[in-house]
């Protein structure tokens, strides 16, 4: 499994991650003018956050969010190992924002889902990585021997 | 998770477990505890030894729009607490301090990084440097990497470790 890594030192706050996200992934138009003027707006997937640390959902090996989500919307993808929210069955009672270690997790009230990265399990590659001028966003493999409950978990992805 | 009973397995609403904002045993009966408490318990009765760290109460509602939280030890009584509040029109925040440890917290209005205070909760993070941060709008986890740092051995999980892709230590 692939997750998504940070190098701050190069990032240099140009926000051009959340603009393409908010775009690509949060709008339906998919087209920036468009997106503009949509209502509800757009919610981008990832947030720079502090000076110059651009941060998403981690897709923990233990997930929390899944762990306390009520009826089953915060699922996690069997294939890839993504999690991801199924929208159509969210209701909004913000159990995931309330455990999410990272605070990634948006509660959106004009959209009345929690909204979060899916790694753009859709697509062939992450919008955000794509974007990066100065590649402070890079896509490497999970490390291996990870613990879970001091076991390296058995992985299909 | 064992009961003292030989070959007795307990998790959900009926197991007493240890409290991390009380420090007390008691029953916390809510259904992401119980969700953690099956998985500890399932892995022992299949013989694999796991450790269930204590669970604490929190909850999150929606009253029509003003989403609330609230988690841990919310209302004072006794000494050694310390309590810091926050109030503005649409927000309020309250956090409850023991020993330099969060044990509770309000959160009313903005929710969005609560997550972030349940996880101090959790892993009981000394955090009497930082409540400015914790209790203004703008906390956020990038700026309690510091935060992390000096509390490495309580953050093991990977997805800390490979948040960056430098070693964290080797920051500024």
């Amino acid at each position: 499994m692939k997750v998504i890594k940070v190098d701050p030192e190069k990032c240099t706050q140009c926000h051009t991650c959340d603009l393409w996200c908010g775009i690509e992934i949060g709008s339906t138009a998919k087209e920036l003018n468009e997106a503009m003027h949509e209502n509800p707006q757009p919610v981008p997937r990832v947030h720079v956050e502090g000076n110059n640390f651009p941060l998403h959902c981690r897709h923990c090996e233990v997930a929390p969010c899944i762990d306390a989500c009520p009826n089953g919307t915060m699922r996690r993808d069997p294939q890839t190992g993504l999690v991801y929210v199924h929208e159509p069955t969210c209701i909004a009672c913000w159990m995931c924002v309330m455990v999410c270690p990272f605070g990634i997790i948006a509660p959106s009230a004009s959209f009345h889902t929690a909204v979060k990265c899916d790694r753009c399990r859709n697509m062939e590659y992450p919008i955000c990585v794509d974007v990066c001028p100065t590649k402070a966003l890079v896509l490497e493999e999970r490390e291996e021997g990870a613990t879970w409950y001091g076991y390296a978990p058995k992985r299909s992805f | 998770m064992r009961t003292n009973l030989p070959d007795i397995y307990v998790a959900g609403d009926v197991a007493e477990t240890y409290d991390l904002s009380t420090g007390k045993m008691g029953v916390n009966a809510i259904w992401p505890c119980a969700f953690e408490q099956g998985r500890v318990a399932g892995l022992n009765m299949a013989g694999r030894e796991a450790k269930y760290g204590g669970s604490f109460r929190m909850n999150s509602l929606d009253f029509y729009g003003l989403p609330v939280i609230s988690m841990g030890i919310t209302r004072i009584d006794g000494n050694g607490f310390q309590e810091f509040r926050r109030k503005t029109e649409n927000i309020y925040r309250k956090l409850v301090l023991r020993d330099g440890c969060i044990v509770g917290a309000i959160l009313v209005g903005e929710v969005q990084k609560a997550g972030i205070l349940t996880t101090l909760l959790k892993k009981r993070v000394g955090v009497s440097d930082h409540i400015p941060l914790l209790l203004s709008s703008k906390i956020n986890f990038a700026d309690l990497l510091p935060l992390m740092k000096q509390n490495r051995e309580r953050f093991t999980e990977v997805e800390y470790r490979e948040l960056s892709q430098r070693p964290l230590a080797s920051r500024t």
